[in-house]
């Protein structure tokens, strides 16, 4: 659940990343560790834009290492409906990658990318590279790790601007942890609709 | 500016306790500190006098001081004055713990300097602030005269010298003196035996004319005694009874021979047997004479007399002359002493005229000494800091005074506790703000959520 606090964050948040870039912007959600709370931000980004009246999408990247495909789970984001899950795309390379996005950006004003640990697949690379913005989430009160300069460093070769940073404290991290971490698609989609469905009851009105 | 708050706000949400604990023991350790600093104070009253314009005149410029206005309270907190201080108080503690308990403040155009001394009992406390507004006193003048001081040590030192060399000198003398005592003399080593000689030489003079004297005297009574023979001879024959019995026959008859030959004419019968008569007695008495005047003449009352007379002054005559010889014999010992002791004679007159040059050398330095000491003396009344209040009673701290102190302290520890706190929020590790979090990441915040 959401509180009405964070619903006013997201909605400020959500105002600078549209009016800032792109009109059809992909913003990337990333964080240096795991457990920063990267799920909750994406999901109530994504949320924001679409009671903004943009159509909006929400796409979980789930690398397997095993097969080493990677999975896109997309979803829906209807403000006034509850989010529909729709067709998991798995991706194997760049390309594939690249085509994926552009037909859902297609259909979509704003795609809204939670990735996965940033390292952990290459797809996260590509996935940065094609975005219009990163929006980097930070679990306050951990201290500052070598991941956190790493990925800044990164970021700033890939000429990617951040967005905002969001920082999340630990009721939040621990809501969102196992939805993220979760690297089955089954999981995954198991976890996200439930959040999503949660994001949809918890708007004003409903 | 914003970000400085949300510091100190987490600073005192997460580490407030220590700003509280470094209060709290702040606290507590400026109430300790307000009790074992003393809780009685006294005052001494100091004034600042122009030492160019005579005592007790206030100053007006204090670049006549010798020691500056504003320098005073760092004196009064210095070395040599606490370690005064101390002594004066019979402190034996380290001096650190002595100057906490003193404060000297010093006013822009005043010439008052209240000096203040806190102690745990008020007798202390008034025999610290009179020590140190002393101290202050006498380390400004010593400072004053302190110039003087070199040159009266230096001249204190000359004077040792010089006694130690006027020892000397009497001892060399004594010694020489000692070994030839007729040389001992106040002054010249050789006058005592000239002045022995001259003396002696006088008093062979005084007595050679007194010898002179006397033997006039014994001349005269010799010629007195010769013009007195007549005299006599007279009175040896009037002395004589026979003669003065055929001296007034002689005297009747002749008489009575004029008698007749008034009477009578050269023709009277009994005249020639008269004549006869009497030139048997004259020829009689005569030869009686001669016998009356044959005997010693000193049968002669006054004859006598003169001869004695002659005799005591013959014996005077007889004394000179014994006492000239005497003379004459001690003055030939003398002047043999004087000749054999020439040698000593020279030295220790050349030892005395050392000893009076160096006596008179002594008496110059004794009275650059004295002038030494007394423009020092003169230097050191004039000084620019004048005690006109002396302490006497001692006031007890009031309960406002320790808590002031005790709230004093307690909000410099609570200052810097919340400095402590700040500075552990600022520079800790941990992403606790969004400022770190912009500063890590160089990118803007504009929400936080989870709240």
């Amino acid at each position: 659940m959401i509180s009405k606090s964070d619903r006013e964050q997201f909605a400020f948040l959500a105002f600078h990343v549209f009016f800032r870039y792109s009109t059809k912007p992909i913003v990337a959600v990333t964080s240096a560790l795991t457990g920063d709370g990267r799920g909750y931000v994406g999901a109530g980004l994504a949320r924001a834009l679409a009671m903004s009246g943009r159509s909006t999408v929400l796409i979980e990247v789930s690398g397997n290492s095993e097969t080493g495909m990677t999975t896109l789970q997309t979803y829906s984001v209807n403000p006034s409906f509850d989010s529909m899950r729709m067709e998991d795309r798995a991706v194997a390379d760049a390309r594939e990658t690249r085509l994926a996005l552009r037909e859902i950006n297609a259909r979509f004003d704003v795609l809204v990318i939670v990735l996965d640990d940033l390292f952990s697949t290459s797809m996260n690379l590509e996935l940065l590279s094609v975005s219009s913005c990163v929006v980097v989430t930070v679990a306050m009160g951990r201290r500052a790790d070598q991941a956190d300069l790493r990925l800044r460093d990164f970021l700033t070769a890939l000429e990617k601007p951040i967005a905002a940073v969001v920082p999340t404290l630990k009721s939040v991290q621990s809501m969102t942890l196992p939805a993220l971490t979760e690297a089955t698609p089954l999981g995954a989609s198991r976890t996200m609709p439930t959040r999503i469905a949660a994001l949809a009851q918890s708007r004003p009105g409903s | 500016m914003t970000m400085d708050i949300e510091i100190w706000k987490r600073a005192l949400r997460q580490h407030g306790w220590i700003a509280a604990a470094a209060g709290i023991f702040g606290l507590v350790f400026a109430l300790l500190m307000s009790r074992k600093g003393g809780t009685y104070f006294a005052e001494s009253q100091v004034l600042l006098v122009n030492p160019t314009a005579g005592q007790f005149q206030a100053i007006n410029d204090t670049a006549h001081l010798s020691v500056r206005t504003e320098d005073l309270p760092a004196l009064a907190q210095s070395t040599s004055v606490v370690s005064n201080l101390a002594r004066a108080i019979h402190f034996n503690g380290r001096l650190s713990a002595l100057r906490p308990r003193i404060r000297v403040r010093v006013a822009e155009g005043s010439s008052m300097m209240p000096i203040t001394f806190s102690a745990a009992n008020e007798r202390e406390a008034v025999a610290g602030a009179n020590a140190l507004a002393d101290a202050l006193t006498s380390y400004d003048r010593k400072v004053t005269t302190s110039r003087f001081d070199r040159l009266v040590d230096d001249l204190r030192g000359q004077i040792r010298r010089s006694s130690r060399t006027l020892a000397d000198l009497d001892h060399q003398i004594a010694s020489i003196t000692a070994e030839h005592p007729l040389l001992s003399g106040p002054k010249d080593g050789g006058a005592p035996l000239t002045s022995r000689i001259i003396d002696l030489e006088g008093k062979r003079d005084d007595a050679n004319a007194l010898l002179q004297g006397d033997q006039e005297v014994a001349n005269g009574l010799a010629a007195l005694i010769n013009s007195t023979r007549p005299l006599a001879n007279e009175e040896l024959s009037d002395s004589d009874q026979v003669y003065s019995q055929l001296k007034a026959q002689y005297a009747a008859d002749a008489a009575h021979l004029a008698f007749i030959q008034k009477q009578y004419s050269g023709r009277y019968p009994g005249l020639p047997e008269l004549l006869h008569q009497q030139r048997n007695e004259i020829a009689q008495l005569n030869r009686r004479r001669a016998k009356a005047i044959s005997r010693s003449p000193l049968f002669s009352k006054t004859y006598s007399g003169i001869y004695t007379q002659k005799a005591g002054a013959d014996a005077k005559v007889a004394s000179d002359q014994a006492v000239i010889t005497a003379y004459n014999q001690r003055l030939h010992e003398q002047q043999q002493q004087l000749l054999s002791s020439t040698g000593e004679s020279t030295g220790l007159a050349e030892l005395r005229r050392e000893h009076d040059a160096e006596d008179a050398a002594y008496a110059l330095l004794a009275n650059r000494l004295t002038s030494a000491i007394a423009d020092r003396s003169e230097a050191a009344s004039l000084g620019s800091i004048a005690v006109i209040d002396r302490a006497d009673t001692a006031s007890r701290a009031t309960w406002s005074t320790s808590k002031l102190i005790a709230f004093a302290g307690f909000l410099c520890a609570l200052f810097i506790g919340l400095g402590i706190a700040y500075l552990l929020e600022a520079y800790s590790g941990r992403l606790d703000g969004p400022e770190k979090i912009i500063k890590l990441y160089g990118a803007p915040v504009y929400a936080t959520v989870g709240k």
